[in-house]
């Protein structure tokens, strides 16, 4: 549009044309009183019509430094069927263990601080723990000898992605409980989500004005993220993908394709699920069986727990043996493959345990039975998701599309050295904001040191002592031996298609703790910042 | 004058039309008042301004749909200023076919035998005068000296032109042109501002205005409404909207075949049929375009390209040719799928057909090659099958072992027909995978190309259509490469980089002849393409040349379906045809 500069230049090359005598310089009573208030008048006729240009404002929030939050964006996103997400809290349980079991009130509104991030976590409703609750009481239970706990719901303070704690990680409430001994997180805490961004929300146009049907990578990831919201990013392997090998059993052993892999990651992080199962003891060990709807396509068993004594830690998992699960399903993809079982809703598993007292002997007797607390890792929705490409009212006729969660490369930063402006510097923003990076990173997307400086430098840092060290673990969907990324610069997930493993089929996740090899997560933090 | 004056008009109602403007004064502001035309002049502008606001209130407007979004702005007066330090003299910007090291050529229309210097603007050294024009400004209909009678007016195409680097080419100088007003440019200060010449003279600084009737203003308003959305980046040109058109069509409508075809085409700028059914009113060929006039629509596209009909008949034997949506009326994009075409392998798909290692049950290094005409397919003295594929002969051998398979080897030889009585038939490998495995879940979209540049612009773009299509359907991908010859000279060691990232990637990524089997992921190749190199002459196994530095490219496509393939060459086959690329 003309500027105001441009206006008066017309103005007076109109003026001139039609009266030459007329003094338009500078300072002139023409100039000053009807040359400059006129272009004045129009140029504010033409800014009148600047916030209706869709192009402008989409530009304006493309070109800002901040995150901004407009509604004019609003309404254009409304046009590509695309409306703004609204954040999710992150929600979880928590364990209070007391040193003795008289009852105890916890109000609503306690809020319980994770020291080490520094993040709020609230009850919203008021808790009465005993060891007779009644209906509308909660349990509490010695869960060992002379420590009675009890467990409760809480969510985040504010909404956010940050706030996903792991299980075990230790909290403080900020009111005083008599007889305290320890609180921690029970389970992971599921994945909150940040209010979206005009960044984010014009990003998103694209699959917002997508045909959203199964057909095809973009219209899938349309329906599935804009109209059932049930995943964060999808990723599809079909005909033309080396990761696709479903349909090349056969008679001349080239592809009949008509098959394609759809991974989903369904939430920013990954969460958990803890749920009850028995166990029968035979020869030296426990064994249990994990069926497929337990936790459809889950990743890993984080712990198990004896379900009467909720002790802390985990059993010893001695094997963990996959496989498919097809009965009394009326309609199934086809699994010529262990490989293609992993991580998909069909995934069933036996799972060997021991549980030893003190003195290392096996609890247990030949035939016995017991109750098992399982807690595993999983992205939710496997199966919602895999049940949509079943049904005759949305599959692609005579297309076999299987859907499996993300195989997850779970990423720690270590030796990030900062020199901060104030020695009182609080890391736990940082901490988030680069947990949030990572959660945030795509199918394809790599993962770079550099990025992860550049947020440092978001921050009232001086500098960053380089080199730190980016670590990722990623297991291969067929068993194989986990392969770990490490490097200085960048992590790319590998180009593994005979394992399975490639940019379409992997992506990055962090945790905020990392969990030994137990599955245990109260030890070591996946993004670890010492300031210099 | 008349002529201008008329520019100043427009079909609008009695509330912009400046003579009411101003008769609404009253009397005595139009008769009795001295500076009535003063007045007169001021609601002129302000008409003019109303109309201009119209203007920009329906470019707004019109930006919302991808349809009907300007590509450029339209200003109905834009004001050039050109300063006479600045006149003449032009950035100098290296194109393909533009400036060369070293002296112009003689034959240079305007910068002949001159030499360029970096960082040193250009002057042309014939009777032209040359301009840069502010980066937003992109076209016009005619320069005047004044936008009230006029007294010079410069027609586009006769008076002024563009050049290929955006800069504004006069047949005269303006500055000496006495009908153009110059004035001297003052410092704030109020001393004379000037400049020093290129022979170290100090000259009084000036400038002239000239007014662009319609101009034309690149506000980026097309990438900024759309092709951020698709993350598609080029400069604005209606070539920009056309694609970004398919784009938005192929993501909203889904992957129907009229779809991909029109994306295609818009990477391509070529046009395909619009409405559901059109027929034939006429065709043909002017100003270097091909043009296809149908009862709904017009439709024009670069010579080069063949009709999509066979236009060596009779033209009322083709008037009346029915069209379907999504059908090209050229040949640069044919679509063949077994519902459409049944059996289209056996005349559109070229003398081979190459499959990429992942499409195999097994363990595989490289691609494998089965011929499209007959061939013997035999069994051997234990009875096995032999197929007749061509490949890495390890491959070739772990094919014809999967296929002997006790488990299956019954099954392929009922199915071929094959058997103790009939051990030796002639059937066409093609047909047999196609046939038996492929044809149902296969589509092959067949490209053709007029040059390099076009080549590596529809290959840079294709990717962008890769999300739309679905998973589960093998897309074949044939590019016909259909330069007679081009001939890049001085590259100074390096490669023509659109081939490079392209031509060497198989549908896995990997990259044959330089570096097998290192897989490339990302690559924006890994999803989609099939864009091979065949075997040539009769040696499968090892039949290209690849990784050397060159300093000359020839690229010469001929109609040889077999040549001959020399130490310094490479061979690329593109449906049927063979292009060697030479390397010296």
């Amino acid at each position: 549009m003309a500027t105001a500069e441009e206006i008066k230049l017309e103005l007076e090359e109109f003026i001139s044309g039609l009266a030459p005598d007329v003094d338009l310089a500078p300072g002139s009573a023409v100039s000053e009183l009807v040359v400059k208030l006129s272009a004045s008048v129009q140029a504010q006729m033409r800014d009148e019509i600047a916030p209706l240009d869709a192009v402008g404002s989409v530009q304006e929030a493309l070109d800002s430094e901040e995150d901004t939050q407009t509604e004019t964006i609003d309404q254009i996103a409304s046009n590509y069927n695309t409306y703004r997400g609204v954040g999710v809290k992150s929600a979880g349980k928590i364990r209070m263990s007391f040193d003795s079991d008289a009852p105890r009130t916890i109000p609503e509104g306690t809020i319980f601080n994770q020291p080490t991030l520094n993040l709020n976590f609230i009850t919203t409703e008021r808790f009465v723990a005993s060891t007779t609750p009644g209906e509308t009481g909660i349990l509490l239970f010695e869960s060992s000898p002379g420590v009675w706990s009890t467990i409760f719901s809480v969510e985040a303070e504010l909404v956010g992605s940050g706030y996903q704690l792991a299980d075990q990680t230790v909290l403080v409430p900020t009111t005083l409980f008599s007889g305290l001994v320890t609180t921690t997180a029970y389970g992971n805490f599921t994945s909150g989500v940040a209010d979206e961004t005009d960044k984010e929300l014009i990003g998103r146009f694209r699959t917002g004005l997508s045909n959203k049907g199964l057909l095809s990578p973009q219209s899938i990831l349309a329906k599935l993220r804009d109209e059932e919201g049930l995943v964060v990013d999808v990723s599809v392997v079909g005909a033309n993908d080396a990761e696709s090998k479903r349909a090349n059993n056969t008679a001349l052993g080239i592809s009949s394709f008509g098959v394609a892999d759809v991974y989903v990651r369904s939430t920013n992080g990954i969460e958990t699920k803890t749920f009850t199962k028995t166990a029968s003891f035979s020869g030296t060990s426990w064994t249990m069986s994990i069926d497929r709807d337990d936790a459809p396509g889950f990743y890993r068993i984080a712990s198990i727990q004896r379900a009467d004594q909720n002790t802390s830690g985990s059993l010893v998992v001695s094997s963990v043996v996959y496989s498919p699960s097809v009965s009394d399903l009326d309609r199934y993809n086809i699994l010529p493959a262990p490989q293609d079982v992993r991580y998909s809703r069909y995934q069933s598993a036996v799972v060997e345990f021991s549980d030893t007292n003190s003195d290392g002997e096996e609890i247990g007797t030949e035939g016995a039975t017991g109750e098992f607390e399982v807690t595993v890792s999983y992205q939710p929705g496997v199966d919602t998701i895999q049940d949509i490409f079943m049904i005759d009212t949305s599959r692609v006729a005579c297309a076999d599309y299987l859907v499996k969660a993300a195989i997850p490369c779970l990423v720690s930063v270590e030796n990030l050295a900062i020199r901060p402006v104030f020695p009182d510097f609080d890391t736990t923003e940082l901490k988030q904001a680069i947990f949030n990076y990572i959660n945030g990173l795509t199918f394809g997307d790599t993962l770079y040191a550099s990025n992860i400086i550049d947020i440092c430098h978001n921050f009232d840092i001086k500098y960053v002592d380089l080199p730190l060290t980016l670590r990722g673990l990623i297991s291969p969907p067929g068993g194989e031996e986990t392969i770990e990324l490490v490097s200085s610069d960048s992590l790319a997930i590998p180009n593994r298609p005979d394992l399975l493993v490639t940019p379409n089929t992997t992506t990055f996740f962090s945790e905020l703790f990392v969990p030994d090899s137990e599955g245990v997560t109260a030890g070591n933090e996946s993004i670890s910042i010492s300031l210099i | 004058m008349d002529e201008i004056s008329q520019l100043t008009t427009y079909p609008t109602g009695d509330k912009s039309d400046p003579s009411i403007l101003y008769t609404g004064l009253g009397t005595f502001w139009t008769n009795v008042f001295q500076g009535k035309e003063m007045l007169s002049g001021l609601t002129l502008e302000q008409s003019e301004n109303l109309l201009q606001l119209y203007i920009e209130l329906v470019d707004v407007l019109n930006s919302y749909s991808v349809h009907n979004i300007p590509v450029f702005d339209t200003n109905k007066w834009y004001p050039l200023v050109i300063y006479k330090s600045q006149y003449n003299r032009v950035p100098l910007i290296y194109n393909p076919d533009d400036a060369v090291y070293g002296v112009q050529p003689a034959d240079d229309p305007f910068f002949q035998n001159a030499v360029f210097r970096y960082g040193f603007p250009k002057s042309p050294t014939t009777s032209v005068y040359l301009h840069q024009p502010p980066e937003v400004f992109k076209d016009f209909g005619i320069f005047a000296n004044r936008v009230i009678d006029p007294t010079r007016l410069l027609v586009k195409g006769t008076d002024v032109s563009w050049d290929r680097n955006g800069a504004l080419v006069f047949n005269q100088d303006l500055f000496e042109d006495p009908e153009i007003s110059k004035t001297s440019v003052i410092a704030e200060n109020g001393t004379p501002v000037t400049y020093t010449d290129e022979a170290g003279n100090e000259i009084q600084e000036e400038f002239v205005l000239i007014w662009a009737y319609n101009g034309q203003l690149d506000a980026d308003r097309i990438f900024e409404a759309f092709g951020q959305i698709f993350e598609v980046r080029k400069e604005s040109s209606q070539f920009y909207k056309d694609l970004l058109r398919g784009l938005m069509n192929l993501s909203v409508e889904g992957p129907t075949v009229a779809a991909i075809s029109q994306a295609v085409s818009g990477i391509l700028n070529v046009p395909v049929i619009r409405a559901p059914e059109e027929y034939l009113q006429d065709y043909f060929q002017a100003g270097g375009y091909k043009h296809v006039i149908t009862d709904k629509n017009t439709y024009k596209f670069d010579q080069r390209y063949a009709y999509s009909f066979d236009d060596t008949l009779m033209k009322s034997q083709n008037v009346g040719t029915r069209f379907l949506a999504g059908e090209a009326v050229c040949n640069a994009i044919i679509y063949r799928d077994n519902v459409k075409s049944p059996g289209w392998w056996k005349n559109d798909l070229g003398p081979f057909l190459a499959l990429s290692m992942t499409a195999f049950a097994g363990e595989y290094e490289e691609q494998l090659y089965f011929e499209n005409e007959l061939k013997l397919f035999s069994l051997d003295g234990s009875g096995n099958i032999v197929f007749p594929v061509l490949g890495k002969e390890e491959d070739v051998a772990t094919f014809n072992a999967y296929i002997n398979d006790p488990s299956r080897q019954d099954q392929v030889k009922e199915y071929l027909g094959l058997s103790s009585s009939s051990p030796v038939l002639n059937l066409n490998p093609v047909d047999v995978l196609f046939e038996g495995v492929l044809k149902y879940n296969t589509a092959f979209i067949a490209i053709q190309v007029i040059d390099t540049g076009e080549f590596g612009e529809f290959l840079g773009l294709f990717d962008e259509i890769s999300p739309y299509l679905p998973r589960h359907v093998y897309f074949l991908t044939s590019i016909t490469l259909n330069a007679d010859f081009e001939e890049f000279a001085n590259l100074n060691d390096t490669y023509w980089a659109d081939e490079a990232e392209t031509d060497r990637r198989n549908a896995d990524a990997s990259k044959t002849g330089i570096s097998e089997g290192e897989a490339v992921p990302g690559s924006e190749w890994s999803d989609l393409f099939l864009i091979t190199r065949s075997p040539i002459d009769g040696s499968p196994a090892d039949p290209f040349v690849g990784g050397l530095p060159l300093d000359n490219v020839t690229c010469n496509s001929t109609t040889d379906t077999q040549a001959e393939v020399n130490a310094g060459q490479e061979a690329y086959r593109t449906s049927g045809k063979v292009v060697l690329l030479d390397f010296s």
